[in-house]
């Protein structure tokens, strides 16, 4: 079988499943499997492509005879084998019917005695449904309005500090330039430093060798803005953590925030107190929160701090 | 790390509420993700044994995550960071002592689970349901999807013979994203479920026949370790 990207890390994932893998390359993958998010993610999805190969009889005789020999090994794997089984069919039976899934078997049986029900009491029953469903609504909107308007006083309250740190460096350095013309028969004037607000637009981390972008903080600097572009925007929510590399530790955390379309390019503002920075690697983990339901990291943004 | 070697066998499902806690806590790493992280690190984990052939892996990454909440509770901090990585660690030692264990018992139950292919790891599997029972938990989870999330699942899954790539490519094409991120977003549904159907013929097996709501990111596992 064929997957559409990234190929060779696919291949190897798939290897790592059929236990194919020399024991060193296991244990790093056993490990990156667990500690990984993107690559947990991403072996999740080789190994259901893999089942379904196998429940749909499309793999080769070879990885087909290993996929039964390793794989099907444990009942939990026969389970998950079965469950494909069911599962593609079930899809596809969905997909030949696009109106609607079917029906579970038992509410069908029940089907006739509950539409002489629903004539009976509709109407009142109708009423009711769509009352309590305008409820519920109406408390998911209420839930989520309150949490982006949380979300977006706080960018607001990040863009005024940048918005601030930019006037008062602006201020500076103006006086700094009006004491230099004035005292420039004396000796030099150091200028005073400035409070400077620095900005720069990161991109998502990809596999492609580039240069890690420098961020040059001036050292009375108290802030730095960063633009984190998004691939595609999938959350309300997003919360960004600064980490350190050498140690995978998080420095830094944002408050949650919302994404902003920006230039035909999808972005998440975030103002980084400048005293949290030295000169070294950095990352931005960026992870998509969608309201009580389970977070994904969508994204790593790697750049080097210069300090000045 | 004295609490990475500790005896499985006397020391599992012991934990108490205060140890539960700062497991949440020090899984979170300083976020509040409501014990989701505390769920995705034990599919991990029991992932992890699996693919190590152990028959036990939910006792095992149980066992792993209760090790780390014990030492949590009596030393208040962990240094090794992150705490994925250090979870990792911690199983390596219980992989270890459960293969060095089977060395030296002759696990009964092991070869009465080992021939139920119904088997899900942890589940009574003299009574394991029917056929019929699970594929009617399938319909009723597929019913609990969201449309968006019925539809995504559905046109990514269908036809897995015929331009599933494609497919696919049009699909991310569609929704402004990359396959990749489709996949993995087309695999969490799929996932949960999975889970809801394990739930729901755990249910059943129990006589239980209620529907319950369901979205992805939903578990019925929260506190499956705080057995104290």
């Amino acid at each position: 079988m064929r997957f559409s990207r990234e190929p060779a890390l696919n291949d190897q994932l798939v290897q790592y499943v059929l236990g194919l893998l020399p024991e060193a390359e296991t244990e790093r993958l056993d490990e990156a499997s667990v500690a990984d998010d993107a690559l947990a993610s991403r072996l999740r999805v080789v190994e259901h492509d893999l089942v379904d190969a196998y429940v749909s009889d499309t793999l080769d005789r070879e990885t087909r005879a290993r996929f039964e020999t390793v794989y099907l090994a444990t009942p939990r794997r026969l389970e998950k084998v079965e469950f494909a089984r069911r599962f593609l069919a079930t899809v596809d039976r969905a997909a030949a019917v696009p109106v609607s899934l079917p029906a579970p078997r038992r509410a069908r049986s029940l089907q006739a005695a509950a539409a002489l029900l629903l004539a009976v009491s509709g109407g009142l029953l109708y009423q009711g449904l769509r009352l309590h469903n305008a409820a519920k609504d109406a408390e998911r909107q209420i839930a989520t309005q309150t949490q982006r308007a949380t979300s977006l006083a706080q960018q607001l309250d990040d863009a005024r500090a940048v918005a601030r740190d930019a006037q008062t460096a602006l201020e500076r350095a103006a006086a700094a330039q009006r004491d230099q013309r004035s005292a420039s028969a004396g000796p030099t004037a150091i200028a005073a430093p400035a409070r400077a607000a620095v900005a720069i637009v990161l991109l998502p981390q990809t596999r492609s060798v580039g240069p890690v972008p420098t961020v040059a903080v001036p050292a009375t600097a108290e802030r730095v803005a960063f633009q984190l572009r998004l691939e595609a925007n999938d959350f309300f929510v997003y919360q960004a953590a600064l980490k350190d590399p050498g140690t995978n530790r998080i420095v830094w955390r944002s408050a949650q925030l919302s994404a902003q379309s920006r230039d035909a390019a999808t972005i998440v503002s975030i103002s980084v107190p400048a005293s949290t920075l030295a000169s070294q690697h950095y990352s931005l983990e960026l992870t998509g929160i969608h309201g009580s339901e389970r977070t994904d990291v969508v994204g790593n943004y790697v750049f080097q701090v210069d300090r000045q | 790390m004295d609490a990475l070697t500790l005896d499985v066998e006397h020391r599992k499902h012991v934990l108490t509420e205060t140890a539960f806690t700062r497991l949440l806590a020090w899984l979170d790493d300083g976020a509040d993700s409501q014990g989701e992280t505390y769920l995705e690190m034990r599919r991990r984990l029991v992932e992890y044994f699996d693919r190590r052939n152990r028959l036990f892996a939910d006792e095992l990454a149980d066992e792993t995550l209760n090790r780390i909440g014990r030492t949590l509770e009596t030393s208040g901090v962990i240094a090794v960071t992150p705490p994925a990585r250090y979870c990792y660690v911690v199983a390596r030692f219980v992989l270890l002592e459960d293969i060095r264990r089977e060395r030296r018992y002759i696990h009964i139950e092991e070869t009465r689970i080992a021939t139920g292919p119904g088997a899900g790891g942890g589940a009574d599997h003299d009574a394991a349901p029917s056929s019929e029972q699970r594929l009617e938990c399938l319909d009723r989870c597929l019913h609990t999807l969201k449309p968006d999330q019925r539809e995504l699942a559905v046109e990514y899954y269908r036809d897995a013979k015929r331009q599933r790539i494609d497919r696919r490519r049009e699909m991310a094409k569609r929704l402004g994203i990359s396959t990749n991120a489709l996949g993995i977003r087309a695999c969490r549904i799929r996932s949960t479920l999975e889970s809801c159907v394990n739930g729901c013929c755990q249910d059943a097996m129990k006589g239980f026949h209620g529907s319950r709501p369901m979205t992805v990111g939903s578990s019925f596992k929260v506190g499956y370790a705080f057995l104290a």
